[in-house]
């Protein structure tokens, strides 16, 4: 720590980057939501956010990893399509028991994203291109696998992660919480952690440190479709069902997430309660948005500026 | 199945050869149908019933699958008219990409039927489909006449395609000067977690709305399974198209209490029975409508696709 802070442009800077915006966007997103909905911020509410925002929350955990790393991961609705389709399959057809389903889904999404990490770092493909080709083939598989049809026939035993609670709080919050605490103290406090970032502030920097670097983003890629095809198991047992295109669009809002909260694009920069901030903000727009019966078409509208919001002030609070 | 769609089309290439002169015969029908799918709970049955009304006037019953790919499907329109078939049912994949197949049907005078889904070009007797306007309104008149006067109900809309636009618009026109719309949101993709979601804020947001009315199936199990986990018990959900699994909890009195079933087993079959009045001479409106069923409690057990 710095004995003394610079003044100025860095302190906005800093907060903006530890999502200080998406911080504000929640907080006043909260104030005229409350103010203008008498059911925005009771207990059956605050349950239906802390659901709708579960999913998005978790897989923008591993797009976080991908892009402070200088990376960005396209497939991650897909991998959450293709891990509870397949995930389902194993428990209603194959008749494994549900933590074996379980294992089958997260096994999947670790193999996509060895799949992604393998061609970006160690063949050099760009990874907007890998990962919008294996976008196109997990969601190929998923739909084929199931002739485009939902895999439903799973039994109550496997209610719990999308549909349960722990304390009354959203079990599916509380995972996506834990996972955000265990990623921060390894990003903030860890060699690991701070390696992974500063390979997205200077890759080349890196590697003359010594750094492995291929290695590490093999490894961000693996995190993301491990922590994604979790995700799938969530929104899976939310569902009821393997529905074979969940997840469509998801790599959008969870980038859209990341950047809310304040991580920089190109790499090199951000936090996880940033990226959780950002998840938080999109869902609250859209659940608020819902409650006081304003379309979905202006919700879009709604969202691009607000993320258009995030960006600008971004750049004037960098420099 | 392929093997016997291979033989099909052998054997009727035989028969073409062979039948050269048996075509001057005037009862040898055949009709030719070529549908998006057929490894489909929907369209399974609208082939059988159509194969079956086909025999049952003594003519010939080719089938071909698409299998949801257009190319193959414009193949496979192209091989029933190289057969000659006296007749083609068409279930498009695209309603705009299958118009060249239908130019093609058209140039070798062979007439065209449309089931479902329309052609967007080409000339085409006759298109067989259900009303989903009418079915917006069978879904109105049940909700309207279990709930009382000016009880508020809520739309679970989907994407804006013209399936469930007719379907809200006749929903909405059953239930004006009876109950109140209170809520309606779009999910902006057809798939159960855009319906959930919307589900879980219309509910919230709106706690005094009575009944859900779902543009179709899948919304409605989805709105279903969000009200029950919500833990209320004073709404429930009407659903359109039918599908197994919600025409059984319809039956057991569960969340969704009616859907408007279509018939795909009767559009089959008026298809095939269109296109033989045809061939006789007969006249045809340009659109028959094959008629929709509000499927409760009372009649679940004897509805199937």
């Amino acid at each position: 720590m710095k004995a003394e802070p610079k003044l100025g442009p860095s302190i906005f800077s800093r907060l903006y980057a530890s999502g200080g915006a998406a911080m504000v966007g929640v907080v006043g997103a909260g104030i005229i939501f409350s103010q203008s909905s008498s059911v925005f911020l009771s207990a059956a509410n605050l349950t239906n956010i802390g659901r709708q925002s579960a999913v998005v929350a978790l897989v923008s955990v591993g797009m976080t990893l991908v892009i402070i790393s200088g990376g960005i991961d396209l497939s991650v609705g897909s991998v959450v399509g293709l891990s509870g389709t397949l995930g389902a399959a194993a428990i209603t057809q194959f008749h494994m028991s549900p933590i074996g389903g379980a294992l089958m889904g997260l096994a999947v999404g670790t193999i996509i994203g060895a799949i992604n990490g393998t061609f970006v770092a160690f063949l050099r493909v760009p990874a907007i291109i890998t990962t919008l080709a294996t976008l196109s083939i997990a969601r190929g598989i998923a739909l084929q696998s199931t002739n485009g049809r939902p895999i439903s026939g799973l039994t109550a035993s496997f209610a719990f992660l999308g549909r349960g609670d722990i304390l009354n709080v959203p079990a599916a919050f509380v995972f996506a919480v834990i996972i955000y605490i265990i990623g921060t103290l390894v990003l903030g406090f860890t060699a690991t952690g701070k390696h992974v970032v500063g390979i997205g502030g200077n890759e080349e920097a890196a590697r003359l440190a010594g750094l492995k670097v291929k290695n590490y983003r093999l490894a961000t890629y693996m995190v993301t479709g491990l922590i994604s095809s979790f995700a799938g198991l969530v929104l899976m047992s939310r569902l009821g069902s393997g529905q074979p295109t969940a997840g469509a669009g998801l790599e959008l809002n969870s980038i859209a997430a990341v950047v809310l909260g304040g991580t920089r694009i190109s790499g090199g920069q951000g936090t996880l309660i940033g990226t959780f901030l950002g998840a938080l903000l999109i869902t609250v727009l859209g659940n608020g948005l819902d409650l006081l019966n304003i379309g979905s078409f202006y919700q879009l509208v709604f969202v691009g500026i607000v993320l258009l919001l995030a960006v600008t002030v971004s750049k004037f609070t960098e420099s | 199945m392929a093997h016997q769609c291979k033989f099909t089309l052998l054997f009727a290439a035989m028969a073409l050869t062979l039948g050269a002169r048996a075509a001057d015969s005037p009862k040898e029908i055949k009709i030719g149908a070529s549908y998006m799918t057929l490894n489909n709970i929907f369209f399974d049955p609208m082939n059988a019933a159509a194969s079956e009304a086909a025999k049952k006037a003594g003519a010939n019953y080719v089938v071909e699958d698409s299998r949801l790919d257009i190319s193959r499907q414009i193949d496979g329109v192209e091989n029933l008219v190289a057969q000659k078939v006296s007749a083609i049912i068409l279930n498009p994949v695209d309603s705009d990409a299958i118009v060249p197949a239908v130019l093609s049907a058209n140039k070798a005078n062979i007439p065209v039927f449309t089931i479902d889904v329309k052609a967007k070009g080409g000339n085409v007797v006759c298109h067989i489909t259900s009303d989903n306007v009418e079915a917006g309104h069978l879904a109105g008149e049940f909700v309207a006449q279990r709930l009382p006067q000016g009880a508020k109900v809520g739309i679970v809309d989907g994407p804006p395609i013209s399936t469930f636009q007719q379907r809200v618009e006749g929903f909405t026109n059953a239930i004006s000067g009876k109950l109140v719309v209170g809520a309606h949101q779009n999910a902006l993709q057809n798939t159960p977690e855009a319906f959930t979601a919307i589900t879980e804020n219309l509910i919230t947001g709106n706690p005094d709305l009575k009944a859900i009315f779902a543009v179709n199936d899948n919304a409605a199990e989805a709105a279903a399974a969000a009200i029950e986990t919500s833990g209320r018990k004073d709404v429930w959900v009407v659903g359109v198209d039918g599908i197994p699994s919600v025409v059984k909890t319809t039956a057991q009195d569960g969340i969704i209490k009616a859907t408007v079933g279509q018939q795909p087993g009767q559009m089959g079959q008026l298809a095939v029975e269109a296109a033989i009045r045809y061939l006789n001479g007969e006249k045809l409106p340009a659109e028959i409508k094959s008629p929709l069923k509000l499927v409760t409690k009372e009649n679940a057990g004897s509805f199937h696709w």
